[in-house]
This record gives C-alpha cells, structure tokens and sequence, in this order.
C-alpha cells in the first residue's frame, strides 16, 4: 500500500474523467483514482488524502484551473498536469508560472504519454 | 537798400519761416492751416484759391483774407474762370467784383478788385492757382515769383503726403490679407486635426473589433475542441470493451459528446453572424 500512487482527477466533464480512468486503468500500474467533477470538492480532499499526482482541466466553471493551482500554492508534495482541451500557447506559457505543474498535455489523451508521466512520478 | 529790396528781404525770411513749417505737416489739415496763418506774410489778397485735378478727382481749398471761413479741402465747383484756365493754360488778370463767392462777397469788401489765375502742371496732377486782390491789398507782378516758390513747396508736401496716405491704405490692405492668411491657415490646420483625430479613431474602432474578433475566434475555438477531444478520447479507449459494454458506455458518451459539439459549432455560429452585423453597422453609422 505504501507504493500505491494516488491520482486526483480534476474536471468538470465527467465523460472526461471516464476517458482518463479508463486510460490508466489499461497502464497496468498499481494506483489509485479519485475523479472530482468540481472543483472545489478536490481542493477539501486534498489534505485528507494527499494525491502524488492531479491532473488538472482549465477551462470549468466557478473554479477554473488558475485559480485551482492559486487556492493549492502551500501544498509543495502534489504534483500537477494540465489536461486540457486548449491548445492556445498562451496558456501552456502560463502554466509554466506554477513550480507544482509537471507537464501540460492536451487533450486527447495519450496512453503513452499518461504512462510515461506516471511511471516516472513511482520511481 | 530800396523800400523795395527791403520788403522782398523780409518776404524771403518770411518764406523760409514757411518753408521750416510745412516740412514739419504731418496731414493735409496741418499743411492747409500753416498755409492759412503765413500766407498773409508772402503776399497781399482778399481771396486765395487752389483747385487740383488729379487722376480721380477735383477738390479745391479757399483762403479768405480775415479767416471769414474755414480752410478745408472741399469738392467743389469749378468756376467758369478754372474752366478756362484748365483748358487753355493762359494766366489770368481781369477785373472782378468777386459776384462768384456770392454769400461771401460782401463780408470782402472787395474795391476795384482784380483776379489773377494761373495753371500748374505737375505730373498726373493740374493745380489753378486764384487770388482776389484790390486796391487796398494790391498783388504786384513782382509776386508772382513768391507765389510760384509756395505753390512748389505747397504740392512737394501735398504730393509726399498723399503718396504715404496711399502707402499707408495698402500697408492696412497687406496687413488685412496677412490676417485672412493667417485665419485660414488656421481654419485648415483646424480642419487637418479633425481629420487626424476622426482617422485615429476609426483606427482605434478597427484595432478593437480585430480585438474582439481574435478573441471570439480563440473562444469559438477552444469551445469546439472540448467536446471533440471527448470524441477522439472515446474513441481511443474503445478497444477495451466488449461489444455489449460499447452499445451502453462508449456510444451513450459519444452521443453526449457529439451534440456538445453541434452545440458549441451552432453557438460560433451565430456569435460569427453577430459580429459581422456589429461590424457593418458601425461602418454604416461612421
């Protein structure tokens, strides 16, 4: 259980957090998944499970993705990646700003990227 | 020295005194008055009279002896005697009892008068000199030499003054027409300004629909991806299911997901079409 790596899945589609389980689930790695279609629950279920790993949507409604990353500037352990359907390089420069953002990937996505970016975050 | 010489002595100092004055005129009623007061010292007359014709008009000025009336230029008539001068340029010397003056006859007192007239020709200008001598205030031949030297002064003076008049009038003119220069230019430097400011805000109205335009596009974009991207993720993981799972997951989702996208292309739509019509309104209205 101690190596067992917990993902947050952030966003406010759920066909999206469908997509994105369904990907890890066929990566054959050990972890466990929480999706969170708002926003804010994420943030409270934040201290109390402490994910090595949130992907993270921009574009939703009441929290957008900036201010997620603004609302979790204390927490230095998670690491974030930005799953998103923008492909404005606007954004991807911007997210640079924050220390906690790992990667910026579009959507769709990648079975090969998602397991590269997770497996590396085990090791 | 004769009674002669010695009258003609104190006739040159008074000429000279004259001449000292009517350089210093500095209008035509100063040189007419100065006229007036040292007359009286050149020469003996009951009645002085100059006419001068130039280009554009006659006007005359009459010296009487007692200053019975003002001396000023007047425009006038012209006495059958100038008539004759101006046409046949012979002196005058008659007899006259002064009957032409008619109000100002009698206040004269004129006995045994006689006119003497001459005709002066300057360039552009004729003057008809007059005087009404009597016996009491005789004119002599030997005046007429004294009367010359005034008449020349007389118009060098009239003539320097009405050329710096003249000179004067088109200075005002030019000075005029410097002020309506100015004023215009004003007016157009006014008008360019407009120009300017109306240009820099249609640019700026430009600057801002492309703005607006750039940003609705970048919107419209990102719309429409995110419901696609939900296509092709389905899509995606669709080989991990069994055809049963595929009917009640995968395509329920697709479906979802494909009238998210007819959504958000019929949305971009009409958002295109409202701001195309914004635009060309605001064309037809500046």
């Amino acid at each position: 259980m101690e190596n067992k790596i917990k993902i947050f899945l952030v966003d406010d589609q759920q066909i999206a957090n469908f997509i994105m389980k369904k990907v890890i689930s066929t990566l054959a790695i050990d972890c466990e998944v929480i999706a969170f279609d708002k926003p804010k629950e994420a943030l409270s279920a934040l201290s109390e499970n402490k994910p090595h790993l949130i992907f993270l949507d921009l574009n939703m409604p009441l929290i957008n993705g900036w201010q997620f990353l603004e609302y979790m500037q204390d927490d230095q352990e998670t690491k974030v990646v930005i799953l998103t359907s923008s492909i404005d390089p606007v954004d991807e420069k911007k997210s640079k700003e924050f220390p906690q953002v790992i990667h910026y990937e579009t959507k769709p996505p990648s079975k090969e990227k998602i397991k590269a970016i997770i497996s590396r975050e085990i090791k | 020295m004769s009674l002669y010489e010695n009258k003609y002595r104190v006739t040159y100092e008074a000429f000279s005194k004259f001449s000292a004055k009517i350089s210093k005129a500095d209008n035509k009623k100063e040189l007419l008055a100065i006229m007036e007061t040292h007359l009286k010292y050149l020469f003996n007359y009951k009645y002085f009279r100059v006419l001068i014709k130039d280009e554009d008009s006659i006007k005359s000025f009459n010296i009487f002896q007692n200053s019975i009336c003002p001396t000023e230029f007047i425009l006038d008539v012209v006495f059958d005697y100038e008539e004759k001068l101006l046409a046949k340029n012979i002196p005058l010397y008659q007899n006259t009892d002064g009957s032409f003056l008619k109000e100002y006859q009698e206040q004269l007192q004129i006995c045994e008068g006689k006119l003497w007239g001459w005709h002066f020709e300057y360039q552009n200008t004729e003057l008809c000199v007059s005087l009404i001598s009597d016996k009491n205030k005789p004119f002599i031949v030997k005046d007429i030499e004294i009367l010359n030297l005034l008449i020349d002064s007389f118009f060098t003076k009239y003539q320097q003054l009405k050329l710096r008049n003249r000179l004067h009038k088109k200075n005002l003119n030019l000075e005029n027409a410097l002020r309506i220069i100015k004023s215009q230019k004003l007016q157009i430097s006014k008008i360019v300004d407009n120009q300017k400011s109306i240009i820099k805000k249609r640019t700026n109205a430009l600057q801002q629909s492309n703005t607006e335009l750039a940003e609705i596009s970048r919107l419209n974009a990102h719309n429409a991806r995110e419901p696609l991207s939900r296509i092709l993720g389905l899509i995606e993981i669709a080989e991990f299911y069994t055809e049963k799972e595929l009917k009640t997951t995968i395509l329920k989702n697709l479906k979802i997901s494909a009238q998210d996208l007819d959504k958000a292309l019929k949305g971009i739509i009409e958002k295109s079409a409202q701001a195309i019509e914004k635009l060309s309104n605001e064309d037809l209205s500046s």
